[in-house]
């Protein structure tokens, strides 16, 4: 993509940030679906949401960077919007490539304008875990999962039947669709929590598809958290600064103590250092670990703390908006990331590599 | 047991309309977990913390204590009791609820709780026997600090809050004040009203500034007083007082000489009716919800000569207010760390992943014990800083009586008379300054921020680590353990940012040789 393009990109989602989501800001941190809604349309229309999709089902081919330029500017916005974006793409991948690029016809129908979510996480499954899927004359799906959903349309979840990983496609409004999602108390507040229940959910045999073993969709996943972090990064580095800039203390303007220069330098570096760690991951060709996305969340969450820290009690007030981003990094790291975890699994598979 | 929708929760300090609260969370108290992954349902496998890292009376320095001053043993053993019957009748199961409303309705106050504490007389605790209080010594404070915040941090902060306005009356050693005071906090715990107190020193161009004794001369205060007939007239506007809302009495701080704030202030004791104080802003907190921190602003407020404070040496009032408070503040972030460490073994003890406990893998097993050993290494900087305070500190010059000396010939009139009188506080300053000298106290200080900085920064890593152990389940707000993480987070922030509690640090304990 020309960078006169990506620049449009940027300067459009500005102006939707500017128009959309600073005057909503205070309203933007409890579930509301018709607001999530009409904000996703906008998106749409700004048509940033449909570069998951494969060419041939009305999607937009966007290079590395601009992917990862939408993910931020839009993390920096809304966090909660920003990870409805990650979970809608990142199924709309796995689809794609589940399903040799044609996406299935229900599916490839809805798709252009429908919101997808993922349920579950794209790596770390073991056969038993999670969701079970059952052929047996009928084709049923069954399990519990504890998930943040942004109010989608269709639900892709990760499954298994016996020991071959699935991926199931679903109507999120289905009768059989339980989830009990009510409002996070951390982060992420614009999106409901909670445990979806599928007992037996009867699956169109078309809509379960071979989970895809190339890890392309995973290497997406982890650009674009990373590049959401980085955008969280990104805000917290300005606010930060910002205010240091204009607070008095200790005979001196904050910015120009050791103390402050020490929690805001930092917060800058991981703002420069993730932009360009999103673009190698969503530029790897290698299967995707998720090890870029658990480094970043591990410094956004760092961040936060810091940022809150170099505001001290205006910090800690809603209405500074520093103390958001830091719950919002939590909740990333527990629906989304998993970094210990991930840490461990990146030791194993390293340790099994040197091994060979 | 009653139900909260029966009780009032929210009240101003006058009378506000009774607020009805909702139904429970389901989940509320001990939530059962999504049993999922080969989980066997339904079946539970309690943990819990060993009673040497829960009791007082168990821990290794309490044998050296029976030994060495058995007076304040048994003190600190009898203060820890009843917190902890105080915190497992009052508070235990009800603060996540809590702590959600006053998500939604920032006024929100636990009134509940508040009541409930008046019989164990937690208000007077600090305050001398002589005018009325249970003569708490520092690591009696500590340890009931630690207690509450188990609990509910917010919690603990009202206690503390209104303890550190005691404080500052009593670092100002303006005994009659003490006196007054302590005699209608009391005389309200014997009648079931409680007389709460904040101090209202921070400032919205002044933060950490007026918690420096160097920075104060140089910071933007903006609170002011001019002397008229009988008294004062106060102009102030202070940010985020806790209990500000609710006390009965605020005692803010004012110079004459906004040029010369340090030497020129003073305390004054306004009660929430005088006329020309207002409530301003009741802040919207990430955490700590169940304490309420407010705008207070002083517009032409008269104050009558007997309702001031006067701070002969502003500076050594206020290194000797932060030598007594930030060891607390210490203790409050152990109280979180035990807290988040018992939510989370409680969840454990319900969490099984691929048909075993999640608490048999050794990733958490490691978490546990970072946090095991977080306790124990914040529990060792409160108590060493509360010990120094004893030791060295202000409460060094009233080393209780014999328990054969009669009550009758310490609590009466006359001797409180005495106490009072405004030479005998003169004298006690001289006393002070002699025996404290301001290296000293400078020395003490950077014990207490020690404490503060080293178990706040714990506070805040151990409730990110438990964050992560919970994993999704952490964003329900029964389990508490997120909870603890935002409340944690205030540890690092109030009675001046970790980065002045470092420099204090330096400045008291480093000397060149």
């Amino acid at each position: 993509m020309p960078t006169d393009d990506v620049e449009m990109i940027r300067d459009l989602l500005r102006a939707f940030r500017k128009k959309r989501i600073e005057p909503e800001w205070d309203r933007l941190n409890v579930p509301d679906a018709d607001r999530y809604g009409a904000l996703w349309r906008e998106l749409t229309q700004l048509g940033v949401t449909s570069f998951g999709l494969p060419a041939a089902a009305g999607g937009v081919e966007l290079d590395a960077r601009s992917r990862c330029d939408i993910l931020l500017e839009l993390g920096a916005a809304s966090p909660a919007l920003a990870f409805g974006l990650v979970g809608h793409v990142t199924a709309l991948s796995l689809l794609a490539e589940a399903s040799g690029g044609a996406l299935p016809p229900l599916v490839a129908a809805a798709a252009p304008e429908a919101r997808f979510a993922l349920v579950g996480s794209v790596l770390d499954r073991a056969p038993g875990e999670g969701f079970r899927v059952v052929s047996n004359g009928e084709t049923t799906l069954s399990g519990t999962l504890r998930a943040g959903l942004a109010y989608p349309d269709w639900l892709v979840v990760p499954a298994w039947e016996g020991e071959r990983p699935r991926l199931c496609a679903l109507r999120a409004d289905d009768a059989g669709v339980r989830f009990s999602g009510k409002p996070s108390s951390h982060g992420l507040g614009l999106v409901p929590f909670g445990d979806l229940s599928l007992e037996h959910y009867a699956m169109r045999p078309e809509h379960v598809l071979a989970w895809p073993d190339s890890g392309r969709a995973a290497n997406e996943a982890d650009g674009l958290v990373t590049a959401l972090l980085a955008g969280m990064a990104g805000e917290l580095a300005d606010r930060s600064m910002r205010y240091a800039l204009e607070r008095y203390q200790g005979g001196k303007m904050i910015h120009e103590h050791d103390a402050v220069q020490e929690l805001t330098g930092p917060i800058e570096l991981a703002r420069r250092t993730l932009r360009t760690l999103a673009i190698a991951a969503l530029s790897e060709e290698r299967p995707g670990d998720g090890g870029t996305a658990a480094l970043a969340v591990d410094l956004v969450r760092q961040c936060g703390l810091d940022a809150v820290q170099t505001l001290g009690g205006y910090g800690y007030m809603e209405d500074y908006r520093v103390e958001r981003y830091l719950r919002d990094a939590n909740t990333l790291e527990t629906h989304w990331v998993h970094a210990a975890a991930r840490r461990r699994a990146i030791a194993r598979a390293r340790f099994a590599e040197m091994a060979r | 047991m009653t139900t909260l929708t029966e009780v009032q929760e929210t009240r101003a300090p006058a009378a506000a309309p009774e607020r009805g609260l909702p139904e429970p969370l389901p989940s509320a108290g001990a939530p059962a977990v999504q049993a999922t992954r080969g989980s066997a349902a339904g079946t539970i496998e309690p943990l819990q913390l060993r009673h040497e890292l829960r009791e007082f009376d168990r821990f290794p320095v309490a044998r050296l204590l029976e030994a060495a001053r058995p007076d304040l043993h048994a003190q600190c053993v009898a203060t820890m009791a009843r917190a902890r019957d105080y915190a497992e009748r009052h508070l235990v199961g009800q603060v996540e609820r809590w702590d959600e409303v006053a998500s939604q309705d920032h006024d929100f106050v636990p009134w509940t709780a508040i009541d409930a504490g008046l019989p164990y007389r937690f208000l007077s605790m600090s305050i001398p026997s002589i005018f009325g209080g249970g003569n708490t010594g520092a690591l009696a404070s500590a340890l009931f600090a630690e207690e509450i915040a188990t609990a509910d941090a917010g919690v603990s902060v009202i206690y503390g809050a209104h303890g550190l306005a005691i404080a500052i009356a009593a670092a100002s050693l303006d005994m009659a004040m003490v006196s007054r005071l302590g005699r209608e906090i009391s005389e309200g715990e014997r009648q079931g009203t409680a007389v709460l107190l904040a101090l209202a020193h921070t400032e919205p161009g002044g933060g950490s500034d007026v918690e420096d004794v160097d920075d104060f001369k140089r910071a933007h205060i903006g609170s002011r007083f001019t002397r008229v007939p009988g008294g004062y007239r106060l102009h102030a506007r202070k940010v985020f007082i806790s209990n500000g809302s609710i006390a009965r009495y605020n005692i803010v701080t004012a110079a004459s000489d906004l040029t010369r704030p340090l030497e020129t202030m003073r305390g004054f004791v306004v009660p929430s009716d005088a006329p020309g104080f207002v409530v301003g802003r009741v802040e919207h907190k990430m955490g700590q919800r169940l304490s309420t921190a407010a705008e207070i602003i002083c517009d032409d407020v008269f104050v009558p000569e007997k309702d001031a404070i006067l701070m002969a040496d502003a500076g050594r009032v206020i290194d000797t207010t932060l030598s007594v408070t930030r060891g607390p503040v210490g203790a409050i972030s152990a109280g979180i760390i035990r807290g988040v460490l018992e939510r989370t073994l409680r969840y454990l003890g319900q969490k099984r992943v691929r048909g075993h406990w999640l608490f048999e893998e050794q990733w958490v097993t490691l978490a546990l014990a970072e946090m095991v050993g977080a306790l124990q290494a914040a529990r060792g900087l409160y108590i060493d800083a509360s010990l120094a305070g004893e030791a060295w500190g202000l409460a060094s010059l009233a080393r209780p009586l014999p328990p054969w000396v009669p009550a009758f010939l310490t609590d009466n009139r006359l001797v409180r008379t005495v106490a009072a009188h405004p030479r005998v506080a003169e004298r006690a300053r001289a006393i002070y300054r002699e025996r404290v000298p301001d290296a000293l106290l400078q020395r003490l200080v950077g014990h207490a921020s020690i404490a503060k900085f080293v178990c706040s920064d714990l506070a805040v890593r151990m409730t990110m680590k438990a964050i992560e152990i919970l994993g999704e389940d952490a964003n329900d707000p029964a389990w508490g353990v997120e909870k603890c993480m935002r409340d944690a987070k205030l540890t690092q922030l109030f009675e001046g940012t970790n980065q002045i509690n470092r420099l204090h640090v330096t400045r008291g304990l480093v000397k060149r040789a």
